[in-house]
């Protein structure tokens, strides 16, 4: 093998990972020092894929994709649809972030999960997780790119369910992989309308390969520019799907509950990669979309929205991952509005920064939760910064990214996503610029942001005192549950992170600070992601004329930065404090997300009279609540009927039937003779 | 090429189907509602269906390479099938609500239930007649369960449907060869790959008629496939009962009477099995029908022995092809109507969550209403095939077509059978005559009600007295 | 009658797919019985591929396979069945009764078919036979009658599931 034809070895390592992870995993995990080569041998693969992904992205010319070698898979009259690779400048800056932090984030696991007792496990569905991804990016077709987008929700599910015995893991899992399905389902109808569109035109050229891109880049455009109505169509399907995947209204449901799995899994699929496969879709398929203004329009509302509607949300946590998973759905937000306003490489810049930000804040909240002994209640944190040194240190950076503080990887991309929204012209809706709308609700956001950011950090690094103190210490006896976890007390001392998970911490850090002005210095990422784009993409400027981006942006970030330690310089306010009844109604209203969560949970499983009450009532009635509900009286109704007909009635009718059939038969043979 | 779509032919079956559709989409708007709309759309629904089969009544029309077939059988079939689904949906209101099954969903089943009869009535075609089969049995079994807090009514669903799934296996085996034999769906095809056929495929044509007999006998509970149905009928509600009994199976029934013409070619072989199955039901169905005390327990076996009557009118045409059927016809209206009378009055006697169940819960019947009494007198006498009442026409049919066919002895059997019937029919009335026991309150009786129960008393008797003008509209003679 | 490549395929196919059947009804453990459905599935597509048919194949593995026993799975695992042992029965005559039975019945056809299709020719498949196209032209055609019909069961089907699964408890 010698070139491209290596991209199979990245695509391959993961597999093997997996493959050996989940055949030989349970028979060496259980002492530490197999534990230890388990680790090594999972995070191998991906580190290796990495160095592969960087040979191959070295030796890439930007302005040329190469389909590398194609093996029949589906082979049809009229249809064929081959396993193939393409390596353009997109796939590869995706592979890239998946093995690069997803190297990372196995390594930091390995010290996370040490005491996990189905520690090969963990690690098979990890590396089952990276090459899942890794289809999803890097296959030249549509169809390849759903079984990796099933792969990856595959995965998350498992994941997200890793704790399978804890009901609220299982119910958040499959919450995920219901919500999911609608997603799904728009995904398909749009990959399937794609390829009848193109089917037509390719046919002629004897072209059978229908679902694959260089294919449908060659024909689609012409298609879409004929019939804008069915390019609106195509492009809202796949929308749908994107909001599925990657946690957008109304279908981000399932992410903020996601984050039951374990903490890396929240980094590497909820935060730092498969979430961020909307956006991906986005670009890939970003033709579909310049064909329709209606479609990008809603794109970016749904987007601004959602940003909005999340960082609101934020603020009515106070489990330090649930603020990060909103955190996470408001910046997803910012990547659509950025590809609604027809500025897609933006989108994949905030991608790409994100995911160093994004993974860096989810391990270091790891980090803490797995100091204060599985605590996530904010709370119960405090002046944790003289504990942890390295943690904090690494999430300071973290948080001033992401807040947008200028010259680190958040201020960037930011900055772009606003600039192109508000300059860009794209996402028009009949009269209504809905992209410029789009640019200034961000711009509020990024404030928001920086604020709720700012509470996150000062709750969990600052305050007046250590709140855990206040814990009434447990007995000697109950002092571990069930998994063998202390439970956080006064007599708690946090204590700082063993080595393997510091370097992870300490490389994203670093990531953090300069990878956005490597990246954006002299337009590096523009003009290396713009190659990949086939189809007529128009130059979208990044900066408004006549606003003052720069400084705007950075008001935004300063603003919200001082408002918020404002706010919570001393300590947790009373009105935020463990007595909710002091809280203000708002901010009840915006922990439990405005109603929206427990509306559509309570509208799917329950009858028309509890869909009206339902705007009042929480989680009462989870979507497993009810079918266990359901699962529950039907296995006794069951057991009820299996009783009665246990008698042995229906053997013995089915039995006189046999015999019935026997001699009905064998008359039959003997009296028609045989044939003859 | 799209072919071209006889909607004469095909109509009245989309409309009963557009009717459940309809209906289900109105039961989801309305609700359970006082107005009860859903039952009001599938009367009219059925209304209107019956009306384009009695105005389409004219040349037999094969369309669509015989998947349809229109013939005399299959019209009237078509219109006892919706006719049974229209009395059912009239007197079902009354009862469900007596029994307090509160599922609007029941009319879009029946719709479907006769759908599905509907289609295996008019086909030649296997795979027409599977897919009908299927549509008929899977919303009965469906409908078998609908009383869902009697245990008996889950009990009767899942029986039936396990067993009925372990037939359509030998059904659709027995399909498979036959395909494999003579590579198309159609039976008529049978003929020419008899005559013209190699061995082999001979083989394989006797074997697919042995086990497609075995689906069609569960379906038209011909012993031994018969033992769901004193289960089914005793645990499903009475009226989903009075469907199975009528309309349900009159397809099945003139599905067995096609499936004897077409594959009675291949040999006598073929008749002699078909009327060995109609002695063993004949007999199974009087003589155990003589030991039950529960009323549908009875009628389940007074609808196995029917079925084996039906048997030998088509062991009949199976010896002897080229038999009309006229024969069939007027037995099946007789069945049908009668067996709708007896249910009529069984359901109309439901009340307060209470049905009859044994025959003495018949006692007082005369005192507490007349009316159904002297109807049941009507039914009773139908059943038994006495005096001038259709079962008797339909019976004397039949004895004909067997001696015509030189089945002197299955004639006899048939014969003795008939008078082992009166015995337990007589019973039925020997109770509803014998004063009153417990609850002697008069039955009051809703205008469907006495219009179904005339509906139906009108039918028996005028068979009999319009036999002549009947068989002239029918076009037969 | 000559053994062939293709023969040899399709005997091991087959034959592992009735394997799988009997793990069907074998296993006292649902899970793995709708595994081993799976399983059977599964090796019937590959069996309709053999027979150039992959439109019916693809299908086969998506719907069965990919769809309907993933649903089964699930309506397993949500039901909870418990410990199988509940399952368990003291040795009943009448499985002997259906077992002696159900073998004599397919020894009597196996009898009577193994020695036609013996003689059988293997029939070639006709250029484009099995594709989406031609099975579209037939179902939509000479088959629109029963094809419009399975859509009323399918439909029915969906009603009468609704209908038997849902709980009114008022």
């Amino acid at each position: 093998m010698e070139g491209n034809s290596l991209i199979w070895l990245t695509l391959g390592l993961p597999i093997l990972g997996f493959l050996f992870q989940g055949i030989c995993g349970r028979f060496l995990d259980k002492t530490a020092s197999g534990k230890k080569l388990m680790g090594l041998l999972a995070v191998a693969p991906i580190a290796i894929a990495f160095v592969i992904g960087a040979l191959i992205t070295k030796s890439l010319d930007p302005a040329k994709a190469v389909v590398v070698s194609s093996i029949p898979w589906i082979e049809l009259k009229g249809l064929s649809i081959p396993f193939e690779l393409r390596i353009d400048t997109l796939s590869m800056t995706m592979v890239l972030i998946i093995t690069g932090i997803g190297a990372l984030i196995h390594l930091y696991a390995t010290g996370y999960m040490a005491e996990e007792k189905d520690y090969s496990r963990f690690f098979a569905y990890l590396n089952l997780f990276i090459a899942a991804m890794l289809i999803l990016v890097l296959g030249n077709n549509l169809m390849m790119l759903f079984i990796g987008w099933e792969g990856v929700g595959l995965c998350s599910y498992l994941l997200i369910g890793f704790w399978y015995e804890d009901v609220a893991n299982a119910k958040a899992a499959n919450k995920a992989f219901i919500v999911n399905r609608v997603g799904d389902w728009g995904l398909t109808l749009g990959l399937l309308l794609i390829a009848t569109l193109v089917a037509t035109s390719a046919e002629i050229q004897g072209e059978t390969r229908l679902f694959s891109y260089d294919v449908v880049f060659q024909h689609l455009p012409k298609i879409l520019a004929a019939n804008p109505g069915v390019a609106t169509a195509a492009a809202l399907l796949l929308f749908v799907g994107a909001c599925g995947k990657s946690a957008q209204f109304p279908l981000y449901l399932w992410l903020p509950d996601a984050m039951a799995g374990p903490t890396p899994v929240s980094a590497l699929i909820h935060a730092a990669t498969m979430v961020t496969s909307g956006v991906v879709l986005m670009n890939r398929m970003s033709m579909v979309f310049e064909a329709s203004a209606v479609a990008s329009a809603v794109v970016c509302a749904v987007g601004a929205f959602t940003a909005l509607f999340a960082a609101i949300i934020a603020f009515g946590q106070t489990d330090i991952k649930k603020v990060l998973a909103y955190s996470t759905v408001s910046q997803l937000g910012f990547m659509f509005v950025a590809c609604g306003a027809g500025a897609y490489w933006v989108g994949m810049f905030h991608v790409t920064t994100h995911a160093f930000f994004k993974a860096l804040l989810f391990l270091g909240s790891g980090a803490v939760i797995h100091a204060m002994a599985h605590e996530q209640d904010m709370r119960n944190y405090g002046k944790l910064a003289k504990y942890l040194p390295v943690t904090f240190g690494t999430m300071m950076i973290g948080y001033l990214a992401i807040a947008g503080v200028p010259g680190l990887s958040g201020f960037y991309s930011k900055e772009e996503v606003i600039g192109s929204a508000l300059a860009g012209n794209h996402a028009i809706a009949g009269a209504l610029e809905v992209g410029k709308w789009s640019g200034w609700i961000c711009l509020v956001v990024a404030a928001l942001t920086a604020m709720y950011m700012t509470r996150m950090m000062w709750l969990t690094f600052f305050g007046n005192e250590e709140q855990w103190r206040k814990i009434e210490p447990h007995h000697a006896a109950e002092g571990e549950d069930d998994h063998g976890h202390h439970h956080l007390d006064a007599t708690h001392k946090p204590h700082e992170v063993p080595f393997s998970m510091a370097i992870p911490l300490v490389a994203l850090a670093a990531l953090s600070l300069l990878g956005g002005w490597f990246l954006a210095s002299g337009g590096r990422f523009e003009h290396w992601l713009m190659a990949s784009h086939v189809g007529p993409l128009t130059e979208v400027p990044t900066h408004p004329e006549g606003i003052p981006l720069m400084a705007l942006s950075v008001g935004a970030a300063v603003l919200g930065i001082c408002a918020g330690i404002a706010v919570y310089m001393k300590g947790l306010p009373a009105k935020e404090g463990w007595d909710e009844s002091k809280w203000s109604a708002f901010r009840l209203r915006a922990r439990d997300q405005f109603g929206y969560d427990s509306l559509v949970v309570n509208s799917v499983t329950s009858d028309s009279a509890a869909f009206s009450a339902s705007a009042n009532t929480g989680f009462d009635h989870g979507v497993i609540e009810g079918l266990g509900e359901g699962a529950g009286s039907a296995t006794s109704w069951l057991g009820g009927i299996f009783n009665s007909v246990q008698t042995g009635l229906v053997r013995m009718y089915a039995s006189i039937m046999l015999i019935g059939v026997v001699v009905l038969v064998l008359y039959v043979v003997i009296s028609s003779g045989g044939g003859k | 090429m799209i072919p071209t779509i006889d909607w004469g032919v095909i109509g009245p079956v989309a409309i009963v189907a557009v009717t459940g559709m309809i209906a289900l989409i109105v039961h989801m708007i309305t609700g359970n509602s006082e107005k009860n709309f859903t039952q009001k759309v599938t009367v009219f629904g059925l209304l209107i269906a019956l009306t384009s089969l009695l105005a389409a009544g004219g040349s037999e029309r094969f369309v669509l390479q015989e998947m349809v077939v229109m013939d005399r059988l299959g019209s009237v079939g078509q219109l006892l099938t919706v006719f049974s689904a229209l009395i059912v949906a009239l007197v079902s209101p009354a009862y469900l609500e007596a029994k307090r099954i509160k599922l609007g969903e029941f009319y879009p089943m029946l719709a479907w239930a006769t759908v599905g009869g509907m289609i295996v009535c008019c086909t030649r075609n296997l795979l027409v007649l599977f897919v009908g089969i299927e549509i008929l049995s899977i919303s009965l079994y469906v409908l078998a369960g609908l009383h869902r807090t009697s245990k008996k009514s889950e009990e009767s669903a899942i029986k039936y449907f396990l067993l009925g799934a372990f037939a359509t296996g030998f059904l659709l085996y027995g399909i498979a060869m036959f395909y494999g034999a003579t590579g198309s769906l159609n039976m008529s095809t049978l003929v020419s790959y008899w005559l013209h056929g190699a061995p082999e495929n001979k083989i394989l044509l006797s074997l697919s008629f042995a086990l497609i007999a075995v689906g069609i006998g569960f379906k038209c509970s011909l012993a031994p496939f018969h033992q769901w149905t004193p289960d089914v009928y005793e645990g499903a509600p009475t009226n989903v009962v009075a469907f199975m009994a009528t309309g349900g199976k009159v397809g099945a029934f003139v599905a067995l009477w096609n499936f004897a013409d077409s594959f009675g070619h291949a040999g006598r072989f073929v008749g002699m099995t078909i009327a060995t199955l109609a002695v063993l039901s004949m007999l199974v169905g009087n003589v155990l029908a003589m030991a039950q005390k529960n009323i549908k327990r009875l009628l389940a076996y007074s609808s196995i022995a029917n079925a084996g009557y039906v048997a030998v009118a088509a062991a009949s045409v199976a010896i002897a092809f080229r038999l009309n059927h006229i024969a069939l016809i007027f037995f099946l209206f007789g069945y049908v109507l009668t067996s709708l009378g007896v249910f009529v009055v069984v359901l109309a006697m439901a009340k307060d969550g209470e049905e009859p169940m044994s025959l003495d819960d018949l006692k007082g019947l005369a005192s507490r209403s007349p009316i159904l009494a002297y109807s049941l007198v009507v039914f009773v006498l139908s059943l038994i095939g006495l005096g001038p009442v259709s079962g008797f026409l339909g019976k004397l049919f039949i004895l004909k077509d067997a001696l015509t066919a030189n089945l002197a002895w299955l004639a006899v059997v048939m014969v003795l059978n008939s008078i082992f019937g009166a015995f337990y029919y007589f019973g039925m009335l020997r109770s509803a005559f014998a004063p009153a026991e417990g609850d002697a309150r008069p039955i009051s009786l809703s205008i469907p009600q006495t219009f179904s129960l005339s509906v139906c008393v009108v039918g028996v008797i005028g068979a009999v007295v319009f036999y002549a003008p009947l068989l002239a509209h029918l076009g037969l003679r | 009658m000559k053994i062939t490549p293709d023969m040899i395929v399709f005997a091991m196919l087959a034959g592992m797919a009735a394997l799988s059947a009997v793990g069907v009804v074998a296993f006292r453990n649902a899970v793995r019985s709708a595994l081993c459905l799976v399983f059977t599935f599964f090796l019937l597509g590959f069996l309709y591929f053999a027979l150039n048919m992959e439109m019916l194949g693809i299908t086969q593995i998506v719907v069965y396979t990919g769809a309907i026993m993933v649903l089964f799975l699930f309506v397993i695992m949500l039901l909870n069945l418990g410990a199988s042992h509940v399952l368990e029965e003291k040795s009943d005559p009448k499985k002997v009764i259906g077992i002696g039975f159900g073998v004599s019945l397919a020894v009597l056809l196996a009898s009577q078919i193994v020695p036609v299709l013996i003689k059988v020719n293997a029939p070639t498949a006709p250029e484009g036979f099995g594709s989406p196209q031609v099975i579209g032209n037939v179902l939509f055609t000479d088959y629109v009658f029963p094809f419009e019909a399975v859509s009323i069961l399918l439909l029915l089907g969906i009603v009468g599931s609704v209908l038997l699964a849902k709980r009114r408890l008022s």
